[in-house]
């Protein structure tokens, strides 16, 4: 099991809820996925719109589903607007999770990693359960650790890439010095990296995108599901030592020689 | 700090109105019929309503009292349990904030 702040999770997948072509294709993937903790943002409500209930069928089954919401701080450009949108995300959906989520640059949605510090700070100093997205920086994961987060979300690649896990070898380094949970966030393309993730030994993995805009969204929250378990189970097993020169695995034919 | 009083500014163009109600005054307090109707903003969008009107009266004018809502008056929240008894003031700025889809 998974622990995160005050929250137990059997699941070590994470979904996000952004880029699904309609509702109900949404709560399906994300039931599916058999998830626990779902990211969704914040927007202002248009008052010359018809309300967008686009979260609505998936909220519905949020009890039964042991749904945990992860409302993030997309669209905060500074500390102050993510703290801003933390306390209004808590204020709407009544959880004190958060994702601090601040980029600038909409081109890579890079975060930045001084306000993220900053942000994380105030935010954990207010008693939210802060769970960062950053750089894959092993000092910086230190740094937040120091103010108090409830995990660090290192991304792989850029959000919505599917380039997979980029920044490979300093996740290695943040999941060895880490002492909360590590979640990698952002660019998990496919199942295999998802599993190269949870093999590395990464707490969980958050994926939307390659979920969302897959051909059959269901079909590949299911293999994402399939593959987390199996990273994960890989990694407590413990992966055999690699080396460049073969290790025979079967007796060498010595009989043969008789002949 | 009492959040049901009016503003000072507030009453002094309410009462000024009250008294001179054929005068050009350019406040935002304006007198409709009988009424008095102040302008707020939702979300920047500029509206006329009659005080005194709670957080909570406002919502459900706009059928916006559903779930999953959070709002703010001049960049400062004000949670759920406040909405019934905290009334609102002539140019207050109202930001209506709800989930939706992202990562």
């Amino acid at each position: 099991m998974l622990e995160i702040a005050d929250k137990t999770f059997s699941s070590r997948l994470f979904t996000g809820t952004g880029k699904f072509s309609n509702s109900q294709l949404m709560t399906d993937a994300i039931i599916a996925s058999g998830s626990e903790l779902v990211t969704m943002a914040l927007k202002r409500v248009d008052l010359n719109e018809q309300q967008d209930n686009i979260l609505g069928p998936l909220l519905d089954r949020q009890l039964e589903h042991n749904l945990n919401l992860l409302p993030n701080t997309s669209g905060a450009r500074t500390a102050d607007e993510a703290v801003y949108a933390a306390q209004l995300a808590r204020e709407a959906l009544g959880t004190h999770f958060v994702k601090v989520e601040i980029h600038p640059d909409p081109k890579y949605l890079l975060p930045d990693p001084i306000e993220t510090l900053k942000a994380c700070e105030t935010l954990s100093a207010m008693g939210f359960a802060v769970m960062p997205y950053i750089h894959a920086d092993p000092v910086l994961c230190k740094r937040l650790e120091e103010v108090g987060v409830a995990a660090v979300m290192p991304l792989g690649s850029p959000i919505g890439s599917n380039l997979g896990l980029k920044t490979k070898e300093f996740i290695q380094i943040i999941i060895e010095q880490s002492s909360v949970p590590v979640v990698i966030d952002a660019g998990i393309g496919s199942p295999s990296d998802a599993a190269l993730a949870m093999e590395m030994g990464a707490d969980a993995v958050l994926v939307n995108s390659a979920i969302a805009v897959a051909r059959d969204p269901v079909q590949m929250a299911i293999a994402f599901k399939d593959a987390v378990i199996a990273g994960r189970r890989a990694y407590q097993a413990g992966l055999g030592g690699r080396s460049l020169q073969a290790q025979a695995s079967s007796p060498l034919t010595a009989f043969l020689d008789d002949l | 700090m009492k959040s049901i009083s009016l503003s000072a500014a507030t009453r002094l163009r309410r009462s000024f109105v009250k008294h001179h109600p054929d005068s050009l005054e350019s406040c935002q307090l304006k007198r409709t019929g009988t009424k008095l109707t102040m302008q707020i903003t939702v979300n920047n969008q500029p509206m006329a309503v009659e005080p005194p009107i709670s957080v909570e009266a406002l919502l459900q004018q706009l059928n916006h009292l559903e779930k999953g809502i959070a709002l703010a008056v001049n960049s400062k929240i004000i949670s759920r349990s406040r909405w019934e008894s905290y009334l609102l003031s002539d140019g207050d700025h109202i930001t209506l904030i709800k989930a939706t889809a992202g990562g």
